[in-house]
């Protein structure tokens, strides 16, 4: 910029010299010899303070800036400072090559994107080892902004590229190495960021990066694509197993109370029949009781009026022969008394009648 | 001749400022480190940033990087105690502290790069032969790091460098083997499916076993605390009838056997009954009778 702007007047100065010579004719030596001097004086003051107009800054809020004086850096102490001042304003500094400025973001919440890059996945880096030797697919997303910027600039190389990436990448795989592959996959996984963003914080602390790591995030965790039908069948597996549980537990809440009821059932007809029983035995004690105390009042006739009537009952509808008490015994032989045989009875004692 | 005399004094005096400025000083950044040679002979090793002065078109100077640098080794399959390989990826941080040591050995970073991969790769070649590979994967990393650390450090220092720090970056599987892990991966998967199938299957078999003895136990003992009920009942009722029929056992006897043969003399029943029955009694004389 610098020189385009010295050339420009030197095209003038010919222009208003010519002029100048002009108005004033042959005149003035003195006027001669000093005027282009003045002039390039001038042009010289207005390089210089263009020069300095370029030592303005602005630090927007979340920003910090750092000066180098002669490449010392000028350490802020009093940060509100108009020369040199580090937090947001309007600010001034010796200008290059005097001084250098850097204006860094600090506040400004960085990404790092391990084992991919937007949509598209990294295997390289996001395939790693658990630590029961198998392979395990690991996306991780890290933030992190500048907590000093001293270090962030002049104590490490690329630390928000190079050594940040190296050493999440080392960390990660550490504290996944440490774990089974269920572990990470499943209930591990808080555990896995916490450790995580610690091991890394503490590398980046280590190796002066001025880096603080605000958060460390699995993205995806999952098996390999080639092995992931394996595990997903493991997940059938699981749900088969509870399906297959919770139709037992339905059978076992169906069966019981079945049974409870059927139990209950059960008993109460038991009761059922120990109270009949009793109020059948009361009922017919009480009978006899009755009867017994009317029979007491006139035994005989009374025993003699039951087995009347009960003959009375009884003989009409039975068979019967009558013989004389003498013969009785001698009769019973032709009596076909074992034959079963109704008919065959009723024919044989027919055939007696006859 | 005259009319610009102080003008080209003064672009003399520029130029000169110019040339002679940048010979005469200096600037050694906070982020480098310088070496001031004569003639190929080392005058002054400068490790602190600022301006300094040096004597015009004699004196040259090198710098050097001064922060910490992260060196990427080469990932290299190494064989463990167990004879298997691990692809391990290291990096290196390291920083130059003294110039001169390191242009003296290794001349630039290059230089340097390759010779911290070879530092690192021996040392670990010789740390990862003395584990085995699941140790390695799991819990040895750290110590596997730091005695490579401790082994490498006062070699980079021979060369002007401080080691910050050497660490694994990657334990892989060799490409070849992936294969077989992700076989031995599904085989594995397939026996916890097949476990978990199998004790699903169990906790059937065990629920529903339980759950019919349960059932069965219950019906058991509502029989056994029926038959208990009915026993009482019957119990009770032979007491109630005892206590009452005890007033008079012949008559009960007279009695019951009377309904007894109510029941027992159906129509098909044939009697034979002696004609001397007191049934019959008033059957020839119509007498009144002594009594029996």
């Amino acid at each position: 910029m610098n020189p385009n702007r010295q050339r420009e007047p030197e095209i003038n100065i010919d222009d208003i010299a010519n002029r100048l010579r002009s108005i004033f004719g042959s005149s003035g030596g003195p006027s001669k010899n000093s005027l282009p001097g003045i002039i390039i004086f001038g042009i010289f003051t207005i390089s210089a303070l263009i020069w300095l107009g370029t030592g303005f800054y602005t630090v927007q809020p979340g920003e910090q800036a750092a000066i180098r004086n002669f490449g010392k850096y000028r350490i802020a102490t009093d940060s509100g400072g108009f020369v040199g001042g580090v937090d947001p304003g309007l600010h001034w500094y010796y200008p290059a090559p005097i001084g250098t400025l850097n204006v860094v973001a600090v506040d400004e919440i960085r990404r790092l994107e391990l084992g991919f890059r937007g949509e598209t996945p990294i295997p390289v880096e996001s395939l790693m080892i658990s630590g029961d030797t198998n392979i395990v697919d690991v996306q991780l997303l890290i933030q992190y902004n500048i907590k000093d910027v001293e270090a962030f600039l002049f104590r490490s190389v690329n630390p928000d590229t190079v050594i940040i990436k190296g050493a999440a990448e080392s960390s990660l795989r550490q504290v996944v190495g440490q774990r089974n592959i269920d572990d990470v996959l499943t209930t591990e996984k808080e555990v896995v960021q916490a450790e995580t963003k610690l091991l890394l914080q503490d590398l980046l602390d280590q190796y002066d990066t001025g880096i603080n790591v605000t958060e460390v995030k699995l993205q995806n965790v999952r098996p390999p694509s080639q092995v992931q039908d394996a595990f997903d069948d493991v997940v059938r597996a699981r749900e088969d197993k509870e399906r297959t549980i919770n139709l037992a537990q339905a059978y076992e809440a169906d069966i019981i109370p079945r049974a409870l009821g059927e139990a209950q059932r059960v008993l109460q007809l038991a009761e059922a029949y120990k109270q009949e029983k009793v109020a059948n035995a009361e009922g017919q004690s009480d009978r006899f009781l009755s009867v017994l105390a009317e029979y007491n009042k006139a035994k005989d006739v009374t025993r003699q009026r039951l087995y009347l009537e009960t003959m009375e009952i009884i003989m009409p509808g039975v068979t019967k022969f009558i013989i004389d008490g003498e013969v009785g015994g001698n009769l019973l032989q032709f009596l076909p008394l074992t034959n079963n045989d109704e008919n065959g009875t009723l024919d044989s004692l027919e055939q007696l009648t006859e | 001749m005259s009319i610009n005399r102080s003008a080209i004094i003064f672009v003399i005096l520029i130029i000169l400022v110019g040339i002679l400025g940048p010979q005469s000083f200096f600037v050694v950044d906070e982020t480098q480190l310088a070496i001031v040679t004569r003639f190929g002979s080392v005058k002054q090793t400068i490790v602190s940033p600022g301006i300094r002065a040096k004597t015009p078109f004699v004196d040259s100077v090198t710098y050097f990087e001064k922060r910490n640098v992260l060196f990427d080794t080469n990932p290299d399959a190494l064989l463990t105690a167990d004879k298997k390989r691990l692809v391990i990826d290291t990096y290196a941080i390291a920083k130059v502290t003294n110039p001169l040591l390191f242009r003296e050995t290794l001349q630039n970073s290059q230089r340097a790069l390759t010779r911290v991969n070879d530092l690192v790769a021996s040392e670990l070649r010789r740390k990862i032969a003395d584990d085995d590979q699941v140790d390695i994967i799991r819990d040895k990393r750290e110590g596997i790091m730091a005695e490579v650390k401790y082994d490498v450090i006062p070699k980079l220092n021979e060369f002007g460098m401080k080691t910050v720090d050497i660490r694994i970056k990657r334990a892989d599987f060799p490409n070849e083997i992936a294969t077989a892990v992700y076989a031995r991966m599904q085989a594995e998967r397939k026996r916890i499916a097949d476990a978990e199938r199998a004790e699903g299957a169990k906790a059937d078999l065990e629920i529903r076993s339980n759950v019919d003895k349960q059932a069965q136990i219950i019906t058991a003992e509502a029989e056994r605390d029926a038959n208990i009920l009915r026993g009482e009942g019957e119990a009770e009722a032979i007491r109630i009838f005892a206590e009452a029929l005890e007033q008079d056992p012949e008559f009960y006897r007279f009695q019951r056997s009377l309904e007894a043969y109510q029941k027992v003399f159906t129509e098909n029943t044939t009697v034979i009954l002696p004609s001397d029955s007191e049934l019959f009694t008033y059957l020839e004389s119509p007498k009144p009778d002594s009594g029996n």
